[in-house]
């Protein structure tokens, strides 16, 4: 037997799940007032019939895009995760990308050197601390793409440190 | 502030705050929060944000000086092909015009707040339908449900501007056995009754629903 559910209309969305993004665009562009643009923005197309369906997974995955657009455009990548935030938890994730909690400027300069598909993997799990079945689920992808891709990700990050060690080393 | 054990996520929490979790995922959150001050910090800032939206503009008139633009120059060039273009009338039986295998049917499941496999339907899942038709026109489309000896239409029926993946307006639930899930389009979408008989939909844009285990 099916059961059907009356279907969500763009104001309604925007009411219901509108606090729930800004607050997952903050932790990612690292102040409000972005956040609120990057949402508002996303439900003015909604409300222009170009952004289906307005479910909560799917306006998710598109803020996370939106604001790594944002981030790409305005060339300012360095204002993930930083320490001057607004955001209470980009700096304090809960869950750590190797052995140790990864520092706020090492996501930073990963963010600079891994593709997009990395970066939206790497914010789902480091910033939205998501299980690595529920990033394949989101994203469409298998577990094992997800694993694959964050053992990619600990590679680049153990070599970034690396580097800064070797500097800091050097006279 | 780390977490005990394996963090739940903020999209997980964000869909406990907003209800739409199972009465059994819900306690297992709850259980997991009464020993994680990383997870219950989290929980505590959402419960205490408040969230100034600015308001959205209203949506646009069906007709405004901005579609002339778009409506006088296709007038113009339907007149023209009246008068000297060939027939332009297609030749499906169904009017959509589409050879076989340019349409498509997929199911999204999701539960919580994350998508599963939608192969698969346990108690409370909610599912969609995506449907891809080559774009440039409208459609009818309808959802019918095959259960062994039941049949049901979960969503309205609604008139979609083709494309890839175009999302169906509705949501539905599953329950009981193994279920054959069926987008109609064209004409056909405008006959329940006639679509009452499996043998009346196109295989290819069913996909069938097991229950979990």
């Amino acid at each position: 037997m099916s059961d059907s559910e009356p279907a969500c209309s763009p104001d309604e969305a925007y009411r219901r799940f509108g606090p729930a993004l800004v607050r997952k665009a903050e932790r990612i562009l690292g102040n409000r007032d972005d956040a609120l643009d990057i949402v508002h923005g996303l439900f003015v197309d909604a409300v222009g019939g170009r952004v289906r369906p307005l479910e909560l997974p799917y306006l998710y995955r598109a803020v996370t895009n939106r604001c790594l657009n944002h981030l790409r455009d305005a060339g300012n990548r360095e204002r993930i995760l930083s320490a001057k935030s607004d955001a209470p938890f980009a700096a304090g994730a809960r869950t750590p990308l190797g052995d140790h909690l990864v520092g706020v400027d090492l996501i930073t300069r990963l963010m600079k050197v891994i593709d997009r598909r990395s970066q939206e993997i790497l914010v789902y799990h480091f910033v939205d601390d998501m299980t690595q079945d529920e990033i394949a689920s989101l994203i469409g992808v298998s577990r094992r793409a997800v694993v694959k891709r964050l053992g990619k990700i600990r590679d680049r990050a153990r070599r970034l440190e690396a580097q800064q060690t070797d500097r800091e080393v050097a006279p | 502030m780390s977490c005990v054990g394996t963090p739940i996520s903020h999209l997980r929490l964000e869909a406990r705050a907003l209800g739409q979790l199972s009465g059994s995922e819900s306690a297992a959150i709850d259980e997991h929060l009464a020993s994680c001050a990383g997870c219950r910090k989290v929980v505590e800032h959402i419960d205490a944000d408040e969230v100034s939206l600015p308001p959205l503009p209203d949506a646009e008139p069906r007709w405004s000086w901005s579609w002339l633009w778009v409506a006088v120059p296709t007038a113009a060039a339907l007149l023209l092909l009246l008068l000297f273009g060939r027939d332009w009338r297609t030749d499906a039986e169904d009017g959509l015009g589409v050879k076989g295998g340019s349409n498509g049917v997929a199911l999204v499941r999701e539960s919580g707040g994350v998508l599963l496999d939608p192969t698969r339907f346990a108690p409370g899942d909610r599912f969609k339908v995506l449907v891809t038709c080559p774009p440039g026109r409208d459609v009818d489309v309808d959802v019918v449900v095959y259960q062994k000896d039941e049949v049901s239409f979960p969503i309205e029926p609604q008139r979609i501007a083709c494309g890839n993946e175009v999302a169906l307006d509705g949501a539905f639930r599953l329950t009981g056995g193994a279920a054959d899930v069926c987008a109609v389009l064209g004409v056909a979408a405008g006959d329940r009754e006639a679509l009452r008989d499996r043998q009346a939909v196109d295989d290819s844009l069913c996909r069938t629903v097991t229950p979990a285990r």
